[in-house]
């Protein structure tokens, strides 16, 4: 009893709370986002999922502090969240990388703003991060010279480099081929248990999900709501063609089949 | 499978194909260059010395003045409102287009205040240059600074206008708070290629409103070449008319330069 009264008075990493979007648009008001309620505890992998249009890129926006919630809040860590900020590391569908930077300078950016995490040096820590993804030996290329998932990893790096407890990614496997996503899949587990961040990731692709995630987030469409919050209570590394694997994907594809 | 590499490793600067490439375009540029000169002269043959005067007349002019160091003299000379002119204009332009392109306040003030006096040609403020400044550097470089401010301010405004936004948020989710600090670290990298392509464009278009603005009485190549038509003298007229064309080409190839080192990154 005990261990279940901590549990739930624990503050989740990151709570969205009851969460509504409402845009103005040329044709009236559009509702994005309506009544969104899920939490993500710290150290967790959660997916949001749905079909493109859904509004889970709206409520990326909103716990990345890009956009505001016309009711309810987002909290992370206890705090309302009130602009984008260096706590919540963001890794984007499109890499985003500075292009006049190179790859070590991209990842040193934040790392100029607000320091080094304790212990290291700038260097240090731009040389760590690379090394953590695999590409120390770009330190010195622009970004046009990598290939679609090399820039996809200085996202990653870039976002770590600053020590953020929460990393945030939209789709950002979405424009890579098949067989980069699955060894940066890999990659990023391995990424996520050397570094017990919290991870929230968007994406429309249900396999990634499932194989990524300890929860995913169901949502749908016109306006957003969460529909549900399934569970993956698997092993990693998860066996995509096994009988638990796909039995899971069915359960989220369930939720997409009588549209 | 070996065929369907190689036209790509053709492409790649420093191999054969490369250089190649390069000589047939000198060729070429060359080879019109001389076409130019030949047409010239044809034409020059059948029609009277006094409307379009032989090459070789031309050619003298330039020797003689490159000899007796006028030529020189005229392009410092005028080198004295060309530069101070191009680099303030530029410089002003830039800071306004800067500040337009990044805040809707300065867009709905500065910005409409600019559009209505973009359309005055440069030349109209010459009574101004004249009465502000006088007929002298100061003067003509006032006009050359209106050029070069108009130009350098529409393409960094549509250069800040157009940085992507994913980036300035990536800029803010890093760390960068404050305006000034999303400007410097990365509005102004990001729309650098524009504010090169405002700033070259500009240094052409001053060459040209410089002959103009020296109209003024204001001495250097564009008055010593009116000069020399109100006496008929179609060589010395044409002679710098070349100069200018290879100053031009001079400046221009400089900021290419300085652009493909500072923009390595494209």
């Amino acid at each position: 009893m005990a261990t279940d009264r901590t549990a739930s008075t624990e503050t989740p990493a990151i709570a969205v709370d009851h969460v509504s979007k409402t845009y103005e648009s040329e044709r009236g008001l559009v509702e994005a986002l309506d009544d969104v309620d899920f939490d993500v505890h710290a150290g967790e992998f959660v997916s949001i999922v749905g079909p493109s249009g859904c509004g889970k890129s709206t409520a990326f926006r909103i716990i990345a502090g890009l956009e505001s919630a016309t009711r309810g809040e987002v909290r992370v860590d206890g705090a309302p969240v009130t602009g984008p900020g260096p706590d919540r590391g963001m890794v984007f569908q499109d890499d985003a990388l500075f292009p006049w930077r190179t790859v070590a300078k991209n990842v040193a950016y934040g790392l100029e703003e607000v320091g080094p995490p304790d212990g290291y040096t700038v260097d240090e820590r731009v040389d760590y991060c690379l090394d953590l993804v695999g590409l120390s030996d770009k330190a010195d290329a622009f970004p046009k010279e990598l290939s679609g998932g090399q820039r996809q990893r200085v996202g990653i790096a870039r976002a770590l480099a600053v020590d953020p407890p929460i990393l945030l990614m939209d789709e950002p496997f979405a424009s890579v081929d098949a067989r980069t996503k699955t060894t940066l899949h890999r990659e990023l587990l391995d990424i996520w248990t050397e570094t017990g961040k919290t991870i929230c990731f968007v994406t429309h692709d249900i396999e990634e999900a499932v194989y990524l995630s300890d929860r995913i987030v169901v949502f749908s469409g016109g306006p957003g709501t969460v529909l549900d919050e399934i569970p993956v209570p698997m092993e990693r590394p998860r066996d995509r063609t096994g009988d638990a694997f796909t039995g899971v994907k069915a359960d989220v594809l369930a939720y997409f089949e009588d549209d | 499978m070996a065929g369907s590499v190689e036209p790509e490793t053709l492409d790649v600067p420093g191999t054969g194909g490369f250089r190649v490439d390069r000589l047939r375009n000198l060729g070429l540029q060359a080879g019109s260059l001389v076409a130019f000169v030949a047409l010239w002269w044809g034409a020059a043959l059948v029609t009277p010395r006094t409307l379009l005067p032989q090459p070789p007349a031309v050619l003298d002019v330039l020797i003689r003045d490159v000899g007796s160091g006028q030529l020189f003299e005229l392009v410092i000379q005028s080198l004295g409102h060309y530069i101070p002119g191009l680099l303030i204009g530029s410089a002003l332009g830039m800071a306004v287009g800067v500040l337009v392109g990044w805040s809707s306040l300065a867009e709905q003030t500065v910005g409409t205040v600019a559009g209505l006096l973009r359309p005055v040609p440069p030349l109209a403020w010459i009574p101004f240059a004249i009465i502000w400044f006088g007929l002298n550097d100061s003067g003509a470089a006032f006009i050359i600074a209106i050029v070069a401010f108009w130009i350098n301010y529409y393409n960094a405004e549509s250069g800040v206008r157009d940085v992507d936004q994913r980036l300035l948020e990536v800029g803010q989710s890093l760390g960068t708070k404050s305006d000034l600090g999303l400007i410097r670290r990365v509005v102004l990298p990001s729309a650098t290629p524009e504010l090169f392509t405002g700033f070259r464009t500009a240094a052409g278009q001053a060459w040209m409103v410089m002959v103009a603005a020296e109209l003024l009485g204001v001495p250097g190549i564009g008055k010593h070449l009116w000069d020399a038509a109100n006496f008929l003298q179609m060589p010395v007229v044409i002679a710098y008319m070349l100069v200018i064309g290879v100053l031009f080409l001079l400046s221009d190839r400089l900021i290419k330069l300085l652009e493909a080192r500072v923009l390595s990154w494209r």
